[in-house]
C-alpha cells in the first residue's frame, strides 16, 4: 500500500523544491518530494567526478552520434562527455518550437543544481522597482527589502565566496572571503573605475566553500578544492548543490519522503473543498497513476515544467489550467540575453601568470539605465570579464621537428580577455507557453509548445554591449579586439535562465501569483521556481529563486499552522 | 595413447585458432570501428598507425597513454567525424595511397624510412588532396600526445586538484 498522504507536497527536486522541502521538514512538516528524473546521491551518482582527462575516449568531445541526435542539448556549453548523463536528451521530452528555443533541462534530484554555474549576484531594489519605473510587465509586488534577510539565510546555507563592495547596483550579502584577482582583473578593474563613475568591475559571488564554517562541516561538505570540473558533481561538496546539501539535511530530519521517477502529471482540484487536495504522478518505471494528497503543494517543476503541470491540472472550476481566471497562464515569459560576446589581447602585465584555478571569474553589475532611462533601450545588461595567460604551442613541421615544437609550449606573456553580456529581456504577452492540443509525450501528458523570441529591444541591447565594451577594452590597452554576437547558437532558453508564466504580481487580474508565491485563486499551491518571476533582471537568478522559495515556505508553514490553508 | 591423443586435440586447437586470427582481429575492428570498416582493411589500419607516427614520434616510456596512438586516432574518427567527413577522408586517404604507387611502384611500407619522410613532406608542401587525410592523422596524434598524462603535467602544469589560486604570480 502507497503511503500517500503527507502535510506538504513539492514538485520538482532542484534549487527551488529542495528549499522548500528543507524548510518543511526542519520545522516538523512531513514532506513528500517528488522528482520526475532518477535519484542522484552525492558522491555515488556522480560516475566521471575523479575521472582523469586522459582517461575520457574522446577527451571530453561529444560523438557525431551524440551531436545529430541532440541538436538542441548540444549547444549547451556544459553537455560535454564529462556530464551529458545529467542532461535531458531530446528525444527523452519533446516540446514544440513555435520559433527556436533551447530547453536545456536535468531531470533528476538535484536538477540543474548540479551542472549549474554558481553565479549568485542579489538583486537590488532598482531590479525589482524596474517593470513599475519603466512600464512593463506588472509591478513587482516585494521589494529588496522584502528579501534581503531571506538573501542572508540562504547565502549562510549555501556558502558564497564574494567581495564586499559596496555597491548599491549589486547589494553585498554574508560572504566567504573571495577568490584572488589576477594581475588584468584588477587592472581591468582600476582602469574602468578611474575613467567611468557608474561602472564597476568586481569579483563574481560564487557558491563555493572558501572558508570553513560549523555550518558548512555539518552539511559534510569542505572546502573548494579548485578542481573547476564542477558539472561532474564534486566529492567534496566544495560547491553548493541540492544533492550534497538541501536533501540530505532534509533527509536527517525524518520528515522527508523522496520520490524519484515520480511524473507529475498535474495537481488535483477539489471542487467541493475550492482548494488543491494533491498531486497526480505517473511512475516512471511502472508507467502507473498514483495519487498523493497534501495540505499544501509548492510547484517547483522548473520555469516551463511548473507551466505545463499548472496548464494541464484542469477541472471544472479551472479549465483553462490550475489559477488560470485571467488567462495570463503560461505567458510573460522572458529569459536572458547571452549573444554578445568581446573577446582582445593584452600585453601588458607581462610579468604576471597564474597558478591553480578559481571556479568563478570577475562581473560587471549593470550600468545602463539604473537611476534613470538613458538609452534608446529599456534595461541593461551585466557582464562577466576573464583574462587568462595565454599559451601557446607550435604545431608545425613533421616528425622530431613538430614533437620539438610541441615539448616547447610556453605562456607568451600575452592575455586572452573576453566578457560576455547577460541581459535583461522584457516580458511580453506574445512570448509564452500553452498545451499541444493533439501532440502527447511518452507519459500521455500533452507537449509544450514554446513560442518565445528576441525582439528590438534587444537587438538594441546587444549593439550597445559591443559598443560599450569596445570603450572599455580600448582605453584598457587590450588590442585586437573581435565581437561575435552569438544569434544563430543561442536561441532563448539557451542561457537556461528562463523565467515567467506564473508571474508574482498585486492584481489577481493581472498576476497569477501574490506576494508570497501563492496562486491568487487557490492558495494552497505555491509556485517558487523561476516560474514566478514578474520580471529578470540580469543577476544569475537561482540565488533569488532560492531566497523565494525559502520565504514562501516558512509563510506556508505559518497558515499552516494557523489552518489558513 | 590418451596422451597422443591429447596432444593431436591441443595441436588441432592450436592451428585452428592461428587459421582464425586475421578474420577474429577483423572482426574486433569491425566492433571497434563500424564506420571505417566498410572502407578500410586490415592492413590499411596499420598504415594509419605508421604515418601517424612518423608524423609525431613515439615515446611510449616517457609518454605512457592508457590506448594506443592508433586506437584513439581510429575512435575518434570513427566516432567524432560525420559520415561526410568519413568519405572525404577515404577519398583522400585514396589519393594518398595512389600517389605512392604512382611515384615509387611500392607499398607504403616497404620505403625507407627517409623516403617516407620525404613523401610526407612533399605531400604537405603541395597541399595536395591527401591533406585532408594527413591533417586528420597529424591533429588526432597531437590531441592523444597533448593529453597524455606526463605531457599535462610536466609541460602544461596540470593539477587535478590545485586547492587553490593565486592571481598575481611574477614570473
Amino acid at each position: 500500500m502507497i503511503k500517500n498522504k503527507y502535510d506538504a507536497i513539492v514538485v520538482g527536486a532542484g534549487m527551488s523544491g529542495g528549499w522548500a522541502a528543507k524548510e518543511f521538514c526542519d520545522q516538523g512538516i512531513k514532506t513528500l518530494l517528488l522528482e520526475r528524473g532518477p535519484n542522484v546521491e552525492h558522491i555515488k551518482d556522480y560516475p566521471t567526478t575523479n575521472t582523469m582527462p586522459w582517461e575520457f575516449k574522446h577527451r571530453g568531445r561529444l560523438t557525431e552520434k551524440e551531436i545529430r541526435e541532440n541538436p538542441i542539448i548540444s549547444k549547451c556549453y556544459a553537455f560535454k562527455e564529462d556530464s551529458k548523463h545529467f542532461f535531458v536528451k531530446d528525444d527523452h521530452h519533446k516540446y514544440v518550437q513555435k520559433k527556436p528555443f533551447d530547453w536545456l533541462r536535468g531531470y533528476q534530484v538535484g536538477g540543474k543544481s548540479i551542472m549549474w554555474a554558481r553565479q549568485v549576484q542579489r538583486w537590488s531594489k532598482y531590479d525589482f522597482e524596474g517593470p513599475a519605473r519603466d512600464g512593463y510587465a506588472v509591478e513587482w509586488p516585494i521589494g529588496y527589502d522584502d528579501i534581503k534577510d531571506w538573501y542572508t539565510y540562504v547565502e549562510k546555507f549555501v556558502g558564497v565566496s564574494g567581495n564586499k563592495d559596496g555597491l548599491d547596483t549589486l547589494p553585498d550579502g554574508d560572504f566567504l572571503k573571495t577568490w584572488e584577482a589576477n594581475a588584468v582583473e584588477e587592472y581591468f578593474s582600476k582602469t574602468i573605475k578611474k575613467n567611468y563613475s557608474d561602472r564597476h568591475v568586481i569579483h563574481g559571488r560564487a557558491a563555493h566553500l572558501t572558508e570553513s564554517k560549523p555550518i558548512f562541516i555539518k552539511q559534510g561538505r569542505g572546502l573548494c578544492m579548485s578542481r573547476t570540473i564542477c558539472q561532474r558533481g564534486c566529492p567534496l561538496g566544495g560547491y553548493f548543490n541540492a544533492n550534497s546539501t538541501l536533501i540530505p539535511w532534509a533527509s536527517k530530519t525524518g520528515n522527508l519522503d523522496l520520490k524519484p521517477n515520480s511524473v507529475v502529471h498535474s495537481i488535483i482540484y477539489d471542487d467541493k473543498k475550492n482548494k488543491a487536495v494533491g498531486v497526480r504522478v505517473i511512475n516512471n518505471i511502472t508507467k502507473k497513476i498514483e495519487e498523493y494528497y497534501s495540505k499544501v503543494i509548492f510547484v517547483t517543476a522548473a520555469t516551463l515544467n511548473t507551466n505545463l503541470i499548472l496548464l494541464n491540472s484542469k477541472s471544472s472550476r479551472f479549465p483553462n489550467g490550475l489559477g488560470n481566471d485571467n488567462g495570463l497562464l503560461g505567458k510573460y515569459i522572458a529569459f536572458h540575453n547571452y549573444r554578445g560576446v568581446i573577446r582582445a589581447k593584452f600585453e601588458g602585465m607581462r610579468n604576471y601568470t597564474v597558478k591553480g584555478r578559481k571556479p568563478t571569474s570577475h562581473y560587471l553589475p549593470r550600468f545602463r539605465n539604473v537611476y534613470k532611462q538613458d538609452t534608446d533601450f529599456l534595461r541593461g545588461y551585466a557582464a562577466g570579464f576573464s583574462a587568462r595567460p595565454e599559451r601557446e604551442t607550435i604545431k608545425t613541421g613533421l616528425g622530431k621537428n613538430l614533437l620539438d615544437n610541441i615539448l616547447k609550449t610556453k605562456e607568451t606573456g600575452v592575455w586572452n580577455v573576453s566578457s560576455h553580456m547577460m541581459g535583461e529581456t522584457i516580458p511580453k504577452i506574445t512570448n509564452q507557453v500553452y498545451l499541444d492540443s493533439e501532440k502527447v509525450d511518452q507519459w500521455g501528458i500533452p507537449l509544450l509548445n514554446i513560442d518565445v523570441d528576441y525582439d528590438e529591444n534587444d537587438e538594441k541591447m546587444v549593439k550597445d554591449f559591443f559598443e560599450q565594451f569596445e570603450e572599455m577594452f580600448t582605453i584598457a590597452g587590450f588590442k585586437n579586439i573581435k565581437i561575435k554576437d552569438n544569434r544563430k547558437l543561442r536561441n532563448p532558453g539557451n542561457d537556461i535562465h528562463e523565467m515567467g508564466g506564473v508571474r508574482m504580481g498585486n492584481d489577481p487580474k493581472t498576476s497569477l501569483l501574490n506576494k508570497w508565491n501563492q496562486l491568487h485563486n487557490c492558495k494552497n499551491v505555491f509556485v517558487s521556481d523561476g516560474a514566478c518571476m514578474t520580471s529578470t533582471s540580469t543577476q544569475n537568478p537561482s540565488l533569488t529563486f532560492m531566497a523565494i522559495s525559502a520565504r514562501a515556505a516558512n509563510y506556508a508553514i505559518k497558515e499552516l499552522k494557523k489552518n489558513n490553508i | 595413447m590418451i596422451r597422443r591423443r591429447a596432444a593431436l586435440k591441443n595441436i588441432g586447437i592450436i592451428f585452428g585458432s592461428l587459421t582464425f586470427l586475421p578474420y577474429a582481429c577483423s572482426y574486433e575492428q569491425q566492433i571497434l570501428y563500424p564506420n571505417l570498416t566498410p572502407y578500410l582493411k586490415s592492413k590499411q589500419f596499420e598504415l594509419f598507425r605508421l604515418i601517424s607516427d612518423l608524423i609525431l614520434p613515439k615515446d611510449d616510456l616517457a609518454f605512457p597513454t592508457n590506448e594506443s596512438r592508433q586506437e584513439f586516432i581510429l575512435t575518434m574518427i570513427n566516432d567524432c567525424y560525420s559520415e561526410s567527413n568519413i568519405k572525404k577522408l577515404i577519398t583522400s586517404f585514396q589519393s594518398f595511397e595512389s600517389k605512392i604507387i604512382k611515384s615509387h611502384n611500392k607499398s607504403f611500407f616497404d620505403l625507407s624510412f627517409e623516403q617516407q619522410m620525404s613523401f610526407l613532406n612533399n605531400e604537405y608542401q603541395s597541399k595536395s588532396d591527401s591533406l585532408f587525410f594527413l591533417d586528420t592523422l597529424k591533429n588526432y596524434s597531437i590531441l592523444h600526445f597533448e593529453t597524455s598524462e606526463n605531457y599535462m603535467s610536466d609541460y602544461l602544469y596540470f593539477e587535478f586538484i590545485p586547492g587553490r589560486y593565486e592571481g598575481k604570480v611574477l614570473i
